[in-house]
């Protein structure tokens, strides 16, 4: 019951400015430890304790993870521009970058499932290919 | 026309054959290895959780994102694109019949000694499992040489079978994991002892 609240308190006032499901995905990943897989918010552990702001993150994860899941290809390179923009990076520059280290495969919760992992960044890989054909000096699909 | 009905008729009489020397085969344990039980409970929380979700399977085959892709990308984009979903619809095929498998192996193993099951419910399951695991193959076959997007129907139509499929798996696990908690509990018991 207080993991649910805390989930609450971290969608209404953190995930709320967020809107896009791979922001969330890519913000709450950064939460998370590499070494030990669990996830630190300062301010909700204050609030809930460590465990249970642990177990709130990990929820509100999965939760962006299953919505990218169910994000259309159409949409998937919608989030994908917009992040490039938020993030200041020029897009070929981080067209570039996200083909070469692929950084969105660490940003997956853990124990999902590996074969919808794996379509999750096929489309990422897929969005990526069309956003690198409308940066200028690209191939125009055919008409 | 004679010839196909001799057939026909050695078929059926080959699986009634099957299912009855299964049924006096070999003697049920008390209950059934814990080990086996772990293995079907995995094997139906995969599909039922991972592979099975309808949202996830008509994302999988949704030809929105085709049309998408091949309006506004070019060609090598539209390749990749088809050669992503196909390698990905096989893949998805093959854990499915992987996992089908794993249960009808606990079914032949395990629960159907402990299910007051009768000899018509055992062949209507036998069919289910067999059709499902060959609906798989015609899937995967399907998939490789006409692409994902040209077996929509029959997709669904092993989803269905296949979540006949998990039901019954999932009477027969429900009536013997806790036997096999208690078997489990008193190996235990008997160790700290």
């Amino acid at each position: 019951m207080e993991v649910v609240r805390a989930a609450e308190d971290l969608r209404r006032r953190t995930l709320s400015g967020i809107a896009d499901p791979l922001d969330r995905l890519i913000y709450l990943a950064s939460m998370r430890d590499y070494n030990t897989g669990l996830y630190h918010h300062a301010g909700l552990a204050m609030k809930f304790g460590d465990d249970v702001a642990c177990e709130a993150l990990a929820d509100c994860h999965r939760e962006a993870y299953r919505q990218l899941l169910g994000s259309s290809l159409e949409s998937m390179v919608a989030q994908l521009e917009t992040y490039a923009l938020r993030s200041g990076t020029a897009p070929k520059e981080m067209i570039s970058t996200w083909k070469g280290l692929e950084p969105y495969r660490v940003a997956m919760p853990a124990k999902s499932d590996p074969l919808a992992t794996d379509f999750v960044c096929s489309n990422v890989k897929i969005a990526l290919s069309i956003l690198e054909s409308r940066l200028p000096g690209q191939p125009q699909p055919p008409r | 026309m004679i010839g196909l009905i001799i057939s026909l008729l050695v078929v059926v009489g080959l699986v009634v054959f099957l299912a009855l020397s299964a049924r006096r085969g070999s003697a049920p344990t008390a209950v059934g290895s814990a080990q086996d039980i772990v293995g079907a409970r995995e094997a139906l929380d995969h599909l039922q959780k991972g592979l099975l979700p309808a949202e996830f399977v008509e994302r999988m085959y949704d030809r929105g994102d085709a049309e998408y892709v091949m309006k506004v990308a070019p060609r090598e984009v539209q390749k990749q694109f088809i050669a992503e979903r196909k390698r990905i619809a096989i893949a998805w095929i093959e854990r499915v019949r992987e996992e089908i498998r794993g249960l009808w192996h606990f079914h032949l193993r395990e629960s159907r000694h402990h299910e007051a099951m009768s000899i018509r419910s055992e062949i209507a399951l036998a069919f289910d499992f067999y059709s499902l695991l060959l609906a798989c193959r015609i899937l995967q076959v399907a998939v490789r040489f006409r692409g994902p997007y040209s077996v929509a129907g029959v997709v669904h139509t092993t989803m269905a079978a296949a979540a006949r499929v998990c039901q019954a798996s999932e009477r027969s696990l429900g009536m013997l994991t806790p036997a096999a908690q208690i078997a489990h509990e008193g190996d235990d018991a008997r160790v700290a002892g």
